[in-house]
């Protein structure tokens, strides 16, 4: 057993989840809010990429810098695509919710086609190629750089939850709707602001993706389903059930890759056998709130 | 009233007889156009099948697929008629149908909606995984229908109508049958219906088999028509999108309903295709959006609206 | 009907502690207690749709506990939702056609006849006139009447009704009671759980009482109204004692 290579295995297994959360974060606090299954969460990666790849290649702004405008920018459109299109199906059918969410998929998938082309794109910057050595761990800095921003946009967004009025606000609705609604929290307003926040959380995800990966308009696909199994395995609406959720998932899709003959393209079925396994025997996920 | 109930028939007949007579009229491109059209047909008639009983698949190309590769898998191991590869496509994609069914039985619509995307995408990985038996994502070849000449395209184009009528007259049977009420009442309420008699789970994995065996047959009768498949082509998105959005905009409560939205998606998605090339989806996004918010009840519901009747409630179905 | 011991738990908490209960044919018996004493619970138990913890329940002889909803049905036992529960996509007529088709031996019931039994059941609850309407032009007592045909148009031997009058103004609730008279008066067997007390009390042969999931009466109407237990465990609700 080389020991070493297991360290490495984990370690990337670690980091690997660190970005998962940033998406599944996202989603979780959606449905945790507006118990909408949010289809189009991984457009929201996929337009950060872009905006963060834009703006590196067009303009040389660091894609550090260009974090807070990526955030920005999912905010307002999430706010935005929640008024206009979430908000008047929220009551309706699952049905329609889930036809809605996937038409918008559609719109903004292809309109990324038409103005992108299909073409994979990336791009590389001072620290692509550059690996930290820790022991005998080799650390791209790009991805550990991506892993710290997941971690503190995820303390961020606790303490929000923790300490804002808003945030308060948003584990009301989370645990009873109604009752929220009775002692006059506007869930308008926290609906908004929590598909607002969500979005900007993937828009985050997506500004990592691009430091480390392949830009094409369906890259949101890659994500979206291994969101949903870690949404579905830590529980809808909690965000310590995503955060361990992304762990798990990063961690045994390394191991798998490493260790499975064949594994990189068996660890792509991971999330789904995850996914399935957990609808079956606990369908509420681990750290369901209720 | 036996006015109306005439006229409908005529019309029918009047329609099936000029979709017999199509060949004789039609270039092969237009033909090869028909004939995916009536592919269509099955698929979003047995699609709306399913939704019958609240059960909502994002994931029907899974059925496509276990069809398509069924016939590609048999026929290059033992070469056996196509006609057979089709029926044990349906009954592959029914036991297929009857796993998922039964898997998720007590999930609530959007847990069902999720599993049964995750179910596709899974078959799809799984094909690829294992090019022992499926040849990968490399595809597997298979000689041409009916010997792949001009007069191919014709027999292939009445095998389809053939499959799609029979599809269409299911669908139709099960709607004036006692099974309807069934599929039904578990739709509005499980629990009042199991308190009349009704077994939820017999009549959920019913509908969720009948909905997978014709998508079977049609998947494998692809499979041969096309004379290749491969995992992307048989498990495509697109296909359980389009399972989806067809009966939406033509009425899912109706018998007409998927059969309008074949016949109108696939022509209009052939000609944005060539038209648009790239990105031309974003036109069923937007469909799809409108509907949702516009046109709930579909086209058929539209002209029913228009037609008023009376009577039998369920025959005329608002979007719930 | 036979229920002995039955217990049901919800994670720690007893819902039902130890319920005896026995209904003999042709009877009315009144289920009543507080809210929360268990009386749904108890219904939601014999039905199947909730599993037993503890206990038994025998219906004719034959032990039904743990069964699933759908025979319970079968076995003759129809059964009324606290909160009308209609199948919204149905007519009144179709809603009570699940019934007649589905319910206990109905296998091979075609939609002729299924129609015209439909037909006088809702005859004899008076929702005819009604029978092509929408449920969303019902109103409410139209809808606990229908949920009564329901129940009705499966046949059943034993009939449980969960506070079929609830929401009810004065003269409404006298025509259901009469409703459920005609009913008894055909040979059902009964339960009535219900919080509008004269009704019980006039209707019932004997009545049961319920309090934190155990029974604390079952007696004649008279004696229940009178028992001291009885009337503590209502301290503090409304509690229209029985008149005449």
């Amino acid at each position: 057993m080389d020991w070493a290579i297991f360290a490495q295995v984990i370690a990337n297994g670690i980091l690997t989840g660190g970005l998962y959360s940033l998406i599944a974060v996202g989603l979780t606090l959606i449905f945790g809010v507006m118990r909408v299954i949010n289809f189009m969460h991984g457009e929201t990666l996929m337009i950060g990429s872009y905006l963060t790849y834009f703006l590196f290649t067009l303009y040389g702004i660091d894609p550090f810098l260009s974090l807070p405008l990526a955030i920005f920018v999912l905010f307002s459109l999430g706010v935005g695509i929640q008024r206009f299109f979430i908000n008047p199906v929220i009551d309706a059918p699952h049905f329609n919710q889930i036809l809605l969410t996937f038409g918008l998929v559609l719109i903004i998938q292809n309109l990324a086609l038409i103005l992108f082309t299909g073409n994979y794109v990336s791009m590389t910057t001072s620290y692509s190629a550059v690996s930290l050595k820790l022991g005998p761990i080799r650390l791209g800095l790009a991805r550990l750089l991506g892993f710290v921003i997941a971690i503190a946009l995820t303390v961020m967004l606790s303490l929000i939850l923790k300490k804002t009025e808003w945030g308060k606000a948003v584990r009301a609705v989370t645990q009873d709707r109604e009752a929220a609604m009775l002692m006059g929290v506007n869930v308008d307003r926290v609906n908004n602001l929590a598909f607002g926040v969500g979005s900007a959380m993937g828009g985050a995800a997506g500004m990592v993706t691009s430091m480390i990966m392949y830009i094409f308009p369906l890259v949101g696909m890659l994500f979206i389903l291994k969101a949903f199994a870690i949404v579905v395995l830590g529980g809808f609406g909690s965000i310590a059930g995503a955060v361990v959720g992304s762990l798990i998932l990063g961690l045994t899709e390394s191991l798998v890759t490493n260790y499975l003959p064949n594994g990189s393209g068996w660890a792509e079925g991971v999330s789904f056998l995850i996914l399935i396994v957990i609808l079956i025997i606990r369908p509420k996920g681990l750290f369901y709130v209720e | 009233m036996l006015n109306r109930g005439y006229i409908q028939f005529l019309a029918l007949i009047l329609l099936l007889g000029s979709l017999a007579l199509l060949p004789l009229f039609l270039s092969q491109y237009s033909l090869h156009l028909m004939i995916l059209v009536m592919v269509f047909v099955v698929i979003s008639t047995s699609w709306n099948i399913l939704v019958w009983t609240h059960q909502i698949s994002l994931g029907h190309a899974a059925f496509f697929g276990i069809g398509a590769y069924t016939a590609a898998v048999v026929y290059n191991a033992w070469q056996l008629p196509p006609y057979f590869d089709m029926l044990l496509g349906g009954v592959l994609s029914s036991v297929g149908a009857v796993i998922i069914g039964v898997i998720c039985l007590r999930m609530a619509p959007w847990a069902l909606a999720i599993a049964t995307l995750a179910f596709a995408e899974a078959l799809k990985i799984l094909v690829i995984m294992l090019p022992g038996l499926t040849e990968g994502a490399e595809g597997v070849a298979l000689p041409p229908l009916y010997g792949g000449g001009e007069s191919a395209k014709v027999y292939a184009y009445y095998l389809v109508s053939g499959i799609a009528f029979l599809t269409v007259l299911t669908a139709f049977l099960l709607k004036r049958s006692r099974l309807y009420f069934a599929f039904t009442a578990v739709h509005d309420d499980q629990d009042a219906a199991s308190m009349l008699g009704i077994n939820p789970t017999k009549y959920k994995v019913m509908a969720f088999t009948i909905s997978a065996f014709f998508v079977g047959i049609v998947g494998s009768f692809y499979a041969h028509y096309i004379s290749y498949i491969d995992p992307h082509a048989a498990f495509n998105i697109h296909i359980s999108v389009e399972a989806q959005i067809m009966p939406l905009m033509g009425g899912l409560y109706t018998v007409a309903g998927p059969v309008v939205g074949a016949f109108i998606l696939t022509l209009l998605g052939e000609y944005l295709r060539i038209t648009v090339k790239t990105g031309y989806l974003i036109i069923y996004g937007i469909i799809l959006v409108l509907l949702i918010f516009y046109l709930p009840k579909g086209l058929v519901g539209l002209m029913e609206n228009w037609t008023r009747k009376e009577g039998r409630a369920l025959s005329s179905e608002k979007l719930r | 009907m036979e229920c002995t011991g039955v217990t049901k738990y919800f994670g720690g908490l007893a819902a039902l502690h130890q319920v005896d209960l026995q209904v003999s044919a042709g009877e009315i018996v009144g289920l009543i207690g507080p809210n929360g004493s268990g009386k749904t619970t108890l219904f939601n138990v014999i039905t199947g749709l909730y599993p037993l913890s503890k206990g038994s329940i025998r219906f004719k002889g034959e032990e039904i506990g743990g069964l699933r909803p759908f025979r319970v049905c079968q076995k003759g036992i129809g059964r009324t939702f606290q909160t009308s529960k209609p199948f919204t996509r149905m007519t009144v007529l179709e809603n009570v056609m699940v019934g007649a088709l589905y319910g206990k031996g109905a296998a091979g019931e075609d939609l002729k006849k299924a129609r015209t039994s439909s037909e006088v059941i809702l005859e004899q609850a008076g929702l005819r006139a009604k029978k092509n309407a929408r449920i969303s032009d019902l109103t409410l007592e139209d809808k606990k009447r229908l949920e009564l045909s329901k129940a009705l148009a499966t046949r059943p031997e034993l009939l449980l009704l969960d506070e079929v009058m609830a929401g009810l103004n004065p003269t409404e609730i006298k025509e259901i009671m009469g409703l459920i008279g005609k009913i008894r008066q055909e040979g059902m067997t009964i339960i009535v759980v219900e919080h509008v007390m004269h009704a019980v009390m006039n209707l019932a042969d004997r009545v049961c009482v319920l309090h934190h999931g155990e029974k604390i009466a079952d007696a004649p109407p008279e004696e229940v109204s009178r028992d001291k237990r009885v009337i503590e465990s209502y301290l503090g609700e409304e509690f229209l004692l029985a008149s005449s």
